[in-house]
């Protein structure tokens, strides 16, 4: 029970905290800075975060209106609730489906029709914004919150039948099997067995698929002409366009969108990891 | 009993030729219904502009016209322009107008209709160039005005359905013959109907379109916008497949029974594979035919490789031009290689920190580090941003502070590439660490008691059991990264904005401004996209190579 012992393991550990303070400090001050900012009464930036703090930046944020007198942020937020939510139960209808057929039956195009999800995965949003552009406009769903909702809904069904195949997978068969033999058709078992049975999945990948559509900036901005149409991302933006920048509001937006939905991340984040290593890379 | 079938068969595809038939023909006369619309334009188009020039020539005013021409008053229609410097300035001129007002001014309800038509339009869409139409009805005594982008197509253009009917008969004779047995004489019967069939609607709505007349109400000329047309012909096409398709179904007995065995599965992916096909596969597709056309001003001309040789072996391709193809691809690759170096080696010590036994608050410190993750990455990219602004940018305040001068972070290649990476690795680290301490977890701990009885010291533990145990786990993340990282459109587009002069755009954000930004050049930018999708498909083809290897090694 020497003292020099007892010691010496503190300050190890002490040095670790230190740096590890010194890192989170890091990591959390653009944080800190967006709050200031959404707090502080001016427009421009706060040099320290000392200062006074108002909720006056919301209070304009809500009550920005177009020229009709229509409040123009709170159509945009429902836009993107409206937009989020209707792609996001698309899209875990579509996976759901699929992912089942996936993980259940063996057919002919099993293996190519996986490896064609992973091609999907492969080219992002941007590369197929020209010709989803031109069709969108074609079709005349251009300016329009369908026109949002039918590209968003598709893009994380790829994604979302590799989570869902990888949990139908841990079902076990005996279930069904006994449904079967009681006379249960594949799609009673479907309906009735499988899908309450993956409730939480459903919710994780229903969630993901929601953030996705949340919080996707660059198809909403060419897509969407009208300020009236705009998701709030969008908006978010032009706060801080080139002419005249309006920090206080874009943080005000800032903290109210993020919040929400880094609770959200936080909590599906554990269950995100597996699928995206399984269903990223391998088939 | 072979027989028997085969009847029921016959009379049901009779039965569908027919439905198909009729239904085409519907959409037919609904599309030359709106071609001679069309039609009517052109004709005001010429009419006017004929008149104009008559009237600015003689009088320099408008004089009153007959009112038989047409059951509308006033129409004017603008070309608006983008001001180069201040985007929110519109250069408006006066390109028809048909009117016997004397000027716009005394039109006030025109007038209002047009500023109406603009204050709706205030947009970022990546239009140069509007027309805006405008109008007022005798009838009703209203106003309306409309904004178009393409009405300078649409008033010339001549008949593209031909098009579309091409494409359609062509794929339809393809499919037919890849799926209908070779000696089955039927696919050339198929094949002979088919053309004929669109051939045959194809002149009558010519005949018809030949003279124009009836349909004088301008109120309909809204309702052809080019996007009507559009959906009346890709119906037909459905139709024309499903035509196909039934066709087929009889034809090829081994397809059926395919599709028979396995209906179940194949239905329960049905929606969720069409959504894909079309929101996926066929914008791809359409992205790869799109890049060996030429577009200008809304004006597409074949070019074969064209586009592909401007990009790779084209004028532009001086290593030092920033606008050019090596130049963004040598940006991003430097790009992708820095930040997973960063992203791997940040994430990989916080895990190895935050994974010793008995550290207190690990949960809250995870929690702080993933933090960085779940904020969208748009708000992430204008925060950093806004950091970096030259006079108040908290950085250049830290800089200050230590006694530097202010650093103007975008007039710069390096300094401004510096502000994306700096964001990106802020960015990108949390993954890594995440996935590192998923990895770390699994590593056996028996391995580092038996390393500590051979008395192992802490690096060569590390080296000789994390490491090596680390490398399978962590190289699906890396690959993962890699390809995030090379197409992190939204950090380069907002924070540098590409700035100065596109020199720290990368090819994604490049392929974008090629078409949004530089006149609509869509062929070009589609190139540009095919070949960003060429690398990464070939990166992944020798990345899945790599890998599987390792799994067989091991």
């Amino acid at each position: 029970m020497s003292k020099t012992y007892k010691e010496a393991v503190p300050f190890k550990t002490i040095l670790t905290h230190v740096i590890l303070i010194f890192l989170s400090f890091i990591t959390l001050y653009p944080v800190l800075w967006v709050f200031k900012m959404a707090f502080s009464p001016s427009q421009g930036f706060s040099t320290s975060l000392k200062g006074s703090y108002t909720l006056d930046n919301f209070i304009t944020l809500f009550t920005i209106v177009d020229s009709e007198q229509n409040l123009l942020m709170v159509r945009q937020f429902w836009n993107s609730i409206f937009v989020s939510v209707i792609s996001a139960f698309i899209g875990l209808v579509l996976a759901t489906s699929a992912a089942y057929a996936f993980s259940r039956f063996e057919f002919k195009g099993k293996k190519s029709g996986m490896s064609a999800m992973l091609i999907t995965q492969m080219f992002p949003g941007v590369l197929v914004i020209i010709p989803l552009y031109l069709i969108l406009d074609n079709i005349g769903l251009l300016n329009s919150l369908w026109g949002l909702i039918l590209v968003y809904s598709t893009t994380t069904v790829p994604f979302s039948i590799f989570m869902l195949k990888g949990y139908f997978d841990t079902i076990p068969k005996e279930i069904e099997e006994a449904a079967i033999m009681d006379g249960a058709s594949q799609f009673t078992i479907f309906i009735k067995i499988i899908i309450p049975l993956s409730r939480p999945a459903l919710a994780i990948t229903g969630l993901f698929s929601f953030m996705t559509a949340w919080n996707e900036f660059i198809l909403a901005a060419t897509f969407m002409g009208k300020e009236k149409y705009y998701t709030v991302p969008v908006m978010l933006q032009s706060f801080v366009g080139a002419f005249n920048t309006q920090w206080g509001l874009f943080a005000a937006g800032s903290v109210i969108v993020s919040l929400p939905v880094v609770i959200l991340f936080l909590y599906v984040q554990k269950h995100l990891v597996g699928g995206l290593t399984a269903g990223g890379i391998k088939g | 009993m072979d027989k028997g079938r085969k009847k029921i068969n016959i009379s049901y595809f009779i039965l569908f030729t027919v439905f198909i038939l009729i239904l085409e023909a519907l959409l037919y006369s609904k599309t030359i219904k709106m071609n001679s619309l069309n039609e009517n334009l052109f004709s005001i188009k010429t009419k006017s502009n004929k008149l104009f020039q008559e009237l600015s020539v003689k009088t320099q005013n408008f004089a009153p016209l007959q009112k038989d021409i047409m059951p509308i008053q006033d129409i004017f229609i603008f070309k608006q322009k983008q001001d180069k410097r201040y985007p929110f300035i519109y250069n408006r001129d006066l390109i028809y107008s048909l009117t016997n007002k004397k000027t716009l001014e005394e039109n006030s309800l025109l007038d209002k209709a047009i500023y109406d038509a603009c204050d709706n339009n205030k947009d970022i869409s990546p239009f140069n160039e509007r027309y805006i139409i405008a109008y007022n009805n005798e009838k009703s005594g209203k106003c309306y005005s409309f904004i178009s982008s393409k009405i300078d197509k649409l008033l010339n253009s001549g008949l593209p359905q031909i098009w579309y009917l091409l494409i359609g008969v062509i794929l339809i004779i393809l499919v037919s013959f890849v799926f209908i047995p070779k000696n089955n004489k039927n696919r050339v019967i198929l094949s002979v109907i088919t053309i004929l069939y669109n051939i045959f609607f194809y002149i009558y709505s010519l005949i018809i379109l030949r003279n124009p007349q009836n349909i004088k109400e301008i109120d309909k000329i809204i309702s052809i916008t080019k996007s009507n047309l559009t959906q009346t012909f890709i119906i037909i096409m459905i139709l024309n497949l499903l035509f196909v398709a039934f066709y087929i179904s009889k034809l090829n007995q081994k397809l059926t029974d395919t599709l028979i065995k396995y209906k179940t599965p194949y239905l329960y992916i049905l929606p969720g594979g069409l959504g894909i096909a079309l929101l996926s596969f066929a914008p791809l597709f359409s992205g790869i035919i799109l890049s060996f056309f030429k577009v200008k001003y809304g004006n597409y001309s074949f070019t074969w490789f064209e586009n592909y040789t401007d990009i790779l072996i084209g004028g532009l391709n001086n290593i030092a031009n920033p606008e050019g193809f090596y130049y963004t691809f040598f940006i991003t690759v430097i790009w992708t290689a820095v930040n997973i170096f960063f992203h791997l080696s940040i994430g990989m010590v916080i895990a190895l920190v935050l994974n010793k036994k008995g550290l207190k608050f690990k949960k809250i410190y995870s929690i702080i580090f993933i933090i960085p993750w779940a904020i969208p990455n748009y708000i992430t990219a204008l925060i950093w941003k806004s950091m970096f602004h030259k006079q108040f940018g908290s950085i250049n305040n830290f800089l200050v502070y230590l006694g530097f001068d202010r650093i103007s972070w975008f007039t710069d290649t390096t300094t401004a590439f510096l502000a994306n990476l700096f964001t990106n690795i802020w960015l990108g680290f949390p993954f890594m660490m995440v996935m590192t301490l998923g990895a770390l977890q699994s590593i056996p701990t028996h391995l580092y008691d038996a390393a500590v009885m051979d008395g192992a010291t802490k690096w060569q533990q590390f080296k000789y059991i994390t490491l090596p145990m680390l490398k399978p786990a962590l190289l699906p993340s890396v690959i993962l990264g890699i390809i995030w990282t090379f197409n992190m459109f939204n950090v380069i587009y907002l924070v540098s904005g590409g700035e100065p002069n596109s020199s720290t755009d990368i090819l994604i954000t490049e392929a974008y401004r090629w078409a949004f930004e530089r006149n609509g050049r869509y062929g070009y930018s589609a190139a540009y996209a095919t070949i960003i999708f060429i690398v990464l498909y070939l990166y992944n083809y020798v990345t899945g190579k790599i890998s599987g290897k390792g799994e067989e090694d091991e």
